[in-house]
């Protein structure tokens, strides 16, 4: 089975600078989206249970976004490939969703389970891998914790939702969403560093995928951007005295916060 | 046939056959954006297998002008795919202009139905506001730190809302709506099926539904110690949260985890236990209302955050603390 991960390089939220009202990326560290490594974990095991020839190809859209593929192979992917073009960086998750469903047909045709990280930290959206789904025309879930094989080409896929616990079973072709399983996630071994440093990984471009401006032009404007204002500083008291501190905190549960 | 001033609303229903907090809240800003559009507010009830009633009443109440009711056939195989597909066709034969999405676990059908219908989708908005014919929606990027007011530019615009973020429509028991039933959802044919639902052992409140929250972190020092969130929660009718940390340290599950690879809540109030606030959880709470944060380190980056901070030990000053609320409420 070919199964197939997407990755997003983010910047590092916790380094973030903002100017006049906009996000500075540059200078600021790099990271896969938390939820794509757990999406990466569960397609890695998802491609040991099944054995044989089965393979995991990550692809992500974005410059420089190398390094990051080159990690992905370095823990367990197989192969990467790259969507990168000047008119991916104007579209909006409409348009990317087309880059990577496009790049999916033309070049793993044959795929198996597409896996995505729930959502990405960056904006937040959670709507690409079902967005995708709907473009491949095959059938997707969110909030997804674990995924297994259950032979014959069927497989089982436990989520976690509003209603609770589901579990569901499918076939081999669909995309997942994966939330913070509770698999310990594996880092990059020695073989699997030396297969990265070796990997040629494609760069494709808008134009390779039949994408064309019209194709990728942004559903979604900006009007208006602005910072969160900052919590001001609130009443920090001593609370050595436990005493006194019940009774101030007592004070403000009631007064100020209405909880009682 | 393109009304670009109707409102939609397309909900679906609680494992109890109830509405969901969010579409009470939802009815805020879609009766907002109808009155300005001189339209009212029509919705499309996913009512799967469900008796669905009460919830039309419920629905009328709330300020529906008319419901239809969009049933499954089949039991076993109702999946988002054919309800987006359903959904997606009504949407592309009317092209209403505004369809707000907030219901139960409507996020694996809300971008389906974006895709099919070539339709501009704008997701976990916070804020509504009608300019013109324009409607838009605001909503965070990065962690909270980034809002950002957005303009679809298809006929038809999906928006989902963030939890929280609009009060309940008040409900008025002399309004009703018209009711009408579209046709069933017919048997999936894909290769999906739900095989069993299994309902979370959730004491209390539900995290991201709970007016307070209150959770714990690595200051409580064991897990043995979290009976110490628990009881103040209990007492407050408060729901559990937990930090990162102690998830990871298998003290807590991750259902109960707040922050960034977590639950975002935004309740009245929010009290950190023994949590230090790295922004890691900071980006999950930072719009709650109010916050308490009792934390022993002085230093720590909660104090910056909250509106009220104690330095000190939370497993002396809590206990103490519920005691003295269990006397006062006798």
């Amino acid at each position: 089975m070919k199964i197939v991960v997407f990755i997003k390089q983010i910047p590092d939220n916790t380094r973030l600078r903002f100017q006049d009202d906009q996000v500075v990326t540059e200078g600021v560290p790099t990271m896969m989206n938390p939820f794509d490594e757990y999406a990466l974990e569960s397609a890695i095991r998802l491609k040991e249970q099944v054995g044989g020839d089965a393979s995991v190809t990550v692809i992500s859209l974005g410059s420089n976004v190398k390094e990051t593929l080159k990690k992905a192979i370095a823990i367990g992917a197989d192969a990467g490939i790259i969507l990168q073009d000047p008119l991916f960086e104007s579209t909006d998750n409409s348009g990317v969703a087309k880059a990577l469903a496009e790049s999916v047909k033309k070049q793993i045709p044959d795929f198996g389970m597409l896996f995505f990280g729930q959502v990405a930290l960056d904006d937040a959206d959670a709507k690409v891998g079902p967005h995708v789904a709907a473009l491949l025309d095959i059938p997707s879930l969110t909030l997804v914790k674990q995924v297994d094989s259950k032979g014959s080409g069927q497989y089982s896929v436990t989520r976690e939702t509003g209603l609770g616990i589901e579990d569901w079973s499918l076939g081999e072709k669909a995309a997942l969403c994966v939330m913070k399983c509770d698999y310990e996630l594996r880092s990059s071994n020695i073989k699997g560093v030396m297969k990265a440093n070796k990997a040629e990984i494609p760069i494709l471009t808008a134009a390779d995928l039949g994408l064309d401006a019209a194709a990728l032009n942004a559903k979604v404007a900006v009007v208006k951007s602005w910072q969160r204002p900052a919590k001001g500083e609130g009443k920090v008291i001593d609370g050595s005295d436990v005493q006194t501190a019940v009774s101030q905190l007592l004070h403000y549960l009631e007064t100020e916060a209405h909880a009682l | 046939m393109s009304d670009s001033k109707a409102v939609w609303l397309i909900t679906s229903l609680n494992a109890s056959a109830t509405l969901p907090e969010v579409t009470e809240e939802a009815f805020n800003p879609a009766l907002l954006v109808a009155e300005k559009m001189g339209s009212s507010v029509s919705v499309i009830l996913l009512s799967g297998q469900q008796n669905s009633q009460s919830a039309c009443e419920a629905l009328g109440h709330l300020g529906a002008s008319k419901v239809r009711v969009l049933a499954s056939s089949g039991a076993a195989n109702e999946t988002p795919t054919e309800t987006a597909k359903a959904i997606a066709e009504l949407i592309r034969a009317e092209q209403p202009g505004t369809v707000f999405l907030a219901g139960s676990d409507l996020q694996d059908i809300a971008p389906r139905i974006a895709a099919l219908s070539e339709s501009a989708l704008i997701s976990q908005a916070s804020a509504i506001e009608v300019s013109g014919n324009d409607v838009l929606s605001t909503r965070s990027y990065y962690g909270e730190a980034l809002l950002r007011q957005l303009k679809s530019n298809t006929p038809t615009k999906l928006i989902t809302l963030k939890a929280k973020a609009f009060p309940k429509a008040t409900i008025d028991a002399s309004k009703q709506a018209s009711v009408e039933n579209l046709a069933a959802i017919s048997d999936s044919s894909d290769t999906l099926k739900r095989l069993s639902v299994r309902p979370l052992e959730s004491k209390g409140a539900k995290l991201e539904e709970a007016d307070i929250v209150v959770s714990g972190g690595r200051g409580l020092k064991e897990a043995s110690n979290f009976n110490i969130v628990e009881d103040l929660a209990t007492l407050l009718g408060a729901a559990v949260g937990a930090s990162r940390a102690v998830v990871d340290a298998g003290w807590r599950p991750h259902s109960e985890q707040v922050g960034q690879t977590g639950k975002t809540v935004s309740p009245k109030l929010y009290i950190a236990l023994g949590i230090s606030g790295a922004l890691q959880h900071l980006v999950g709470m930072n719009t709650s209302q109010r916050i308490i944060a009792i934390n022993r380190d002085e230093n720590a980056p909660i104090f910056k955050s909250c509106d009220f901070g104690v330095i000190g030990d939370v497993t002396a000053i809590v206990p103490a603390l519920t005691q003295a609320i269990r006397t006062k409420q006798g």
